[in-house]
């Protein structure tokens, strides 16, 4: 491997060095930084809530090994996003903390690794869960390493909005994994992820915008400007929140979840509204920073509503009416 | 000679720290798939469940 240094005693002329950073440094720690384990954390429970909400049954260890299959794949790409971004995270202060540019893990490793391990998952998800399911994380992979990672992102201001759909998938793979089909109510959890992605980024991105510049990424408040991007956080979240209100409507979400959906609708709404209007100096930085925040806490607590409701038995709020 | 230059490369020599990490990361790879045996066997059994058990002949 190119990470040992081969060196002559007399140090010489004679002297060849292929060094690479990474071999003898890493420690576990550091491969399980390259799977982006928050990312991870997020991506499971969405996936963890389209099985529980899909219809039918399934064997306990093998929604087990579907969620395995879903972490395990998300991990991967995240590791393979580490290894082809690896020049823009050195400069970025985010990322410059990150494995490969530390110098601990190289960059040949994390691709093996992230390599490895996305046709590991692919392939146990085909052979112990199902077909669909298998075809959708390869597709999610596929898409984040190849669309998002090697193009989008280095190419349009759209990158995010585009890519966003890699993160969005895990509710339908779920869903899939019990079915062995799709169905609107996957789709339906898909576009909410799908529309709060763009807002949750160029909150950060806005913050960053710096940082995103002196790498070169075209973020939109890059390439826009933080006016045009707060208009466009305020434009999606008006489309997010009555779109995270039709599982109420279309008969999957019960009185838990319309409760949840309206609160925190209102809740995302004022942020964004808060990012709109707060312009200047820390005042634009904080407000923004509430609206990341936020928008992982909105995530997180309207799928948990979804999965308390289907955990305590409460009916689908259709059915109350 | 290239021949003759490969005798003189010095072997690649550990520090005990490195040693320490390069074991603990072996010892998670064997696990690892340790665990992927472990979880096609068990998914094995669950697939053919009570169909073997239940078997005609």
């Amino acid at each position: 491997m190119s990470d040992i240094t081969y060196t002559q005693p007399d140090g010489g002329p004679n002297r060849a060095s292929v060094s690479a950073p990474g071999y003898m440094e890493a420690d576990i720690a550091d491969y399980l930084a390259l799977l982006k384990p928050r990312v991870m954390s997020l991506v499971v429970f969405t996936g963890l809530v389209g099985m529980v909400i899909a219809p039918g049954s399934i064997h306990p260890l093998t929604a087990i090994t579907a969620l395995l299959c879903i972490a395990i794949g998300a991990g991967a790409s995240g590791a393979l996003n580490m290894w082809w971004d690896a020049d823009i995270d050195a400069v970025m202060d985010r990322t410059a903390k990150r494995p490969i540019p530390r110098g601990v893990v190289s960059a040949q490793s994390a691709a093996a690794f992230g390599g490895t391990l996305s046709a590991a998952s692919i392939f146990v998800m085909m052979a112990l869960v199902g077909y669909v399911p298998a075809a959708l994380l390869a597709f999610t992979i596929i898409f984040y390493v190849l669309i998002y990672t090697m193009w989008l992102k280095r190419a349009t201001s759209q990158n995010i909005v585009i890519g966003g759909l890699a993160g969005a998938l895990p509710p339908a793979i779920g869903w899939a994994s019990v079915t062995g089909t799709l169905a609107i109510e996957p789709l339906v959890l898909v576009a909410i992820i799908f529309f709060w992605t763009p807002p949750h980024f160029w909150a950060l991105a806005l913050v960053r915008n710096e940082d995103y510049a002196r790498a070169g990424v075209p973020m939109l408040p890059v390439v826009a400007g933080p006016d045009a991007t707060r208009t466009q956080i305020l434009l999606y979240s008006l489309l997010l929140v009555p779109l995270a209100m039709s599982p109420v409507a279309l008969g999957f979400g019960g009185i838990l979840y319309a409760v949840s959906s309206v609160g925190l609708g209102a809740g995302f709404l004022w942020c964004a509204v808060q990012v709109y209007r707060h312009r200047t100096a820390d005042m634009a930085d904080s407000s923004a920073m509430r609206l990341f925040g936020f928008s992982i806490f909105y995530l997180f607590a309207l799928f948990a509503s979804l999965l308390i409701e289907r955990i305590v038995g409460l009916a689908p709020f259709a059915s109350w009416i | 000679m290239a021949g003759d230059n490969n005798t003189d490369i010095e072997p690649v020599r550990l520090t005990p720290e490195q040693q320490a990490r390069l074991r603990r990361r072996n010892i998670v790879v064997a696990l690892s798939l340790a665990a992927l045996v472990g979880l096609f066997f068990a998914m094995t059994l669950v697939r053919l469940g009570g169909n073997v058990a239940s078997r005609s002949y």
